[in-house]
């Protein structure tokens, strides 16, 4: 702890007391720090003076120097030292507490808002460093199907992390077996760890531990001889905690989100048999379509609801006679809107068969004023019939693309996904020429 | 934070002024800020509303940290004069344990630059003096 004898000497009430001493001692006071630098007043021959240490802690802080009616001084002034020197212990112990407060307050907000499970793990990991004196970090999940250990986000302040040396996960282990976090400050003689023991000296871990579940952990090293204290793992175990529900939540999420594309890729197929000879046009169309809404610089939010579109487009088709086939746009929107999820994917399947020019169905609309959606699967879809369907190679299809565009499709979108398909497949052929 | 008003002049000398009735506020507060005093930044306390309108009028400090509840004059008050009174060119943090929304707004109505409550974060506060300060 720092504590700056000349600024302190400055303060009123210091001021006050010395003069008043020197007033009333009838001398003058010298004072000079632990290493003799004159802090206060004239420096003078010390073999004159008297020269009386002041105390703090058991060691030297200053020395108070004068004519002997200055030892009658010391003790007020050394009072005075030492309250102000427990002052200041009291204050940045309480500094301290408040950047901790503060910093769980934001991290509480920062986590609970947080889907995304790799994710979770940086911003735990990022937070503990930051509280936490380390120099090295590591966060370890459990795969729930596999049972095995992945040490999902790492932080190495001394490390090139490319060269990375062998990652034990000894200590993570038997944390997460036990349940309960744990303060390891000699770690090299834990028969337990297997890491590096050059980069490692004390270690700090604790379980994320949900209900009576524990899906991985958080470990803190350094690589000096520091000693890890009781609060440090009050707060990893803290930090831990949050993390763990976060993970939980992000893993469920994740869970949803799967067993729904399950389901949709399912219903395409579905939609696919009907259609001999259609096999896979609906998987591509997603995927053009991505790659359209990609290269617009789409929000994750927009792509989401793109890739419904495109899986569902031609999903009206189920149920629906040959001779009926205009019918379904309309006819996909009409069978998903009970799908609440995918209420804000229905324009684009309603619209996808209107034309740039206002002379497609259902509903006549033009330009602009079809749905954007609809606008890019109209373009991907076109693609794929002529691509796929007439074997055309990609330049005929570009040229036959861009006849259509203005009154057919959209022609910014058609020269945007014909520029961008168009360098895919570049990129493609330079790669099997390295091959070859 | 409003870029293009300078809270700095230039060959003045900066000063901060931290209101509170709290002697322990004060001690944290200061304690936080000590740092600049090695820039030539004095730090000054006034324990109520009153007083602290007797060292601005005196000192001008150019950053002041105000607590809201206070005897004789409470912060509102204070912020009030200093800002539509004596318009005085300083950045005003109201630092409260007030949390209500409406304790908020009453704050920023009163000219309050920014409003933070307590307990406040130390380096939220190093920041956004280093900010005013420029330094």
């Amino acid at each position: 702890m720092e504590f700056n004898i000349k600024k302190m000497l400055k303060q009123n009430k210091f001021q006050h007391v010395i003069h008043d001493s020197e007033k009333i001692s009838g001398t003058f006071l010298t004072i000079k720090d632990a290493d003799g630098n004159l802090v206060y007043g004239n420096d003078v021959q010390e073999s004159v003076s008297q020269c009386y240490p002041v105390e703090v802690n058991g060691s030297v802080f200053c020395w108070i120097i004068g004519k002997e009616p200055v030892g009658n001084i010391l003790p007020i002034i050394s009072n005075l030292i030492n309250n102000e020197f427990e002052k200041r212990c009291v204050s940045e112990d309480a500094l301290e507490k408040y950047k901790e407060i503060n910093l769980l307050y934001n991290f509480s907000e920062k986590i609970s808002s947080c889907l995304d499970l790799r994710e979770v793990c940086g911003l735990v990991l990022d937070e503990a460093k930051s509280i936490i004196k380390c120099t090295s970090g590591t966060v370890v999940l459990r795969d729930d199907e596999t049972g095995e250990f992945e040490a999902v986000k790492l932080f190495r302040s001394d490390d090139n992390l490319n060269a990375l040396n062998k990652i034990g996960l000894g200590i993570e282990k038997s944390v997460i077996a036990k349940g309960s976090g744990e303060i390891i400050n000699d770690a090299i003689s834990d028969p337990r760890f297997d890491g590096d023991s050059g980069k490692v000296k004390a270690m700090i871990c604790s379980p994320f531990k949900t209900k009576n579940k524990v899906c991985g952990a958080i470990s803190l090293s350094h690589n000096a001889h520091i000693m890890y204290e009781a609060r440090d793992l009050k707060l990893l175990n803290t930090l831990a905690t949050q993390a763990a529900a976060a993970i939980e939540n992000a893993k469920m999420f994740e869970d949803v989100r799967d067993s729904l594309t399950e389901t949709l890729n399912t219903l395409m197929e579905a939609v696919e048999m009907l259609d001999q000879g259609k096999h896979g046009h609906c998987s591509r169309v997603t995927k053009y379509a991505l790659m359209l809404g990609e290269g617009m610089k789409l929000s994750k939010k927009e792509l989401s609801l793109l890739k419904f579109s495109a899986l569902l487009h031609d999903i009206g088709k189920i149920g629906l006679k040959p001779n009926q086939m205009e019918k379904h746009p309309v006819m996909g929107a009409q069978l998903l809107k009970h799908v609440k999820k995918l209420k804000d994917a229905l324009p684009a399947i309603n619209h996808h068969h209107e034309k740039y020019d206002g002379t497609g169905y259902p509903d006549n609309l033009r330009g602009a004023k079809i749905p954007l959606g609809a606008r890019i699967i109209a373009v991907v879809d076109e693609f794929d019939h002529l691509f796929t369907d007439n074997f055309s190679n990609y330049r005929t299809t570009a040229a036959e693309m861009r006849k259509l565009a203005g009154n057919k499709l959209d022609p910014e979108l058609t020269e945007k996904f014909l520029s961008i398909y168009g360098k895919h497949i570049e990129a493609i052929n330079e790669k099997i020429e390295k091959m070859g | 934070m409003k870029r293009s008003k300078k809270w700095v002049e230039e060959g003045v000398m900066q000063r901060i002024l931290i209101v509170d009735d709290e002697t322990h506020i004060r001690i944290l507060l200061k304690q936080t800020l000590e740092d600049f005093e090695d820039s030539n930044v004095e730090i000054l306390t006034a324990e109520n509303g009153r007083k602290a309108i007797e060292v601005i009028k005196e000192k001008k400090p150019n950053l002041i940290f105000l607590d809201v509840m206070m005897p004789e004059m409470n912060g509102y008050e204070t912020c009030q004069k200093i800002k539509k009174e004596l318009k005085v060119n300083a950045y005003v943090v109201m630092l409260t344990a007030k949390g209500q929304d409406v304790d908020k707004q009453k704050g920023l109505e009163c000219g309050a630059d920014i409003y933070i409550t307590k307990p406040f974060d130390p380096d939220e506060i190093m920041e956004l003096a280093s900010k005013i300060l420029e330094l």
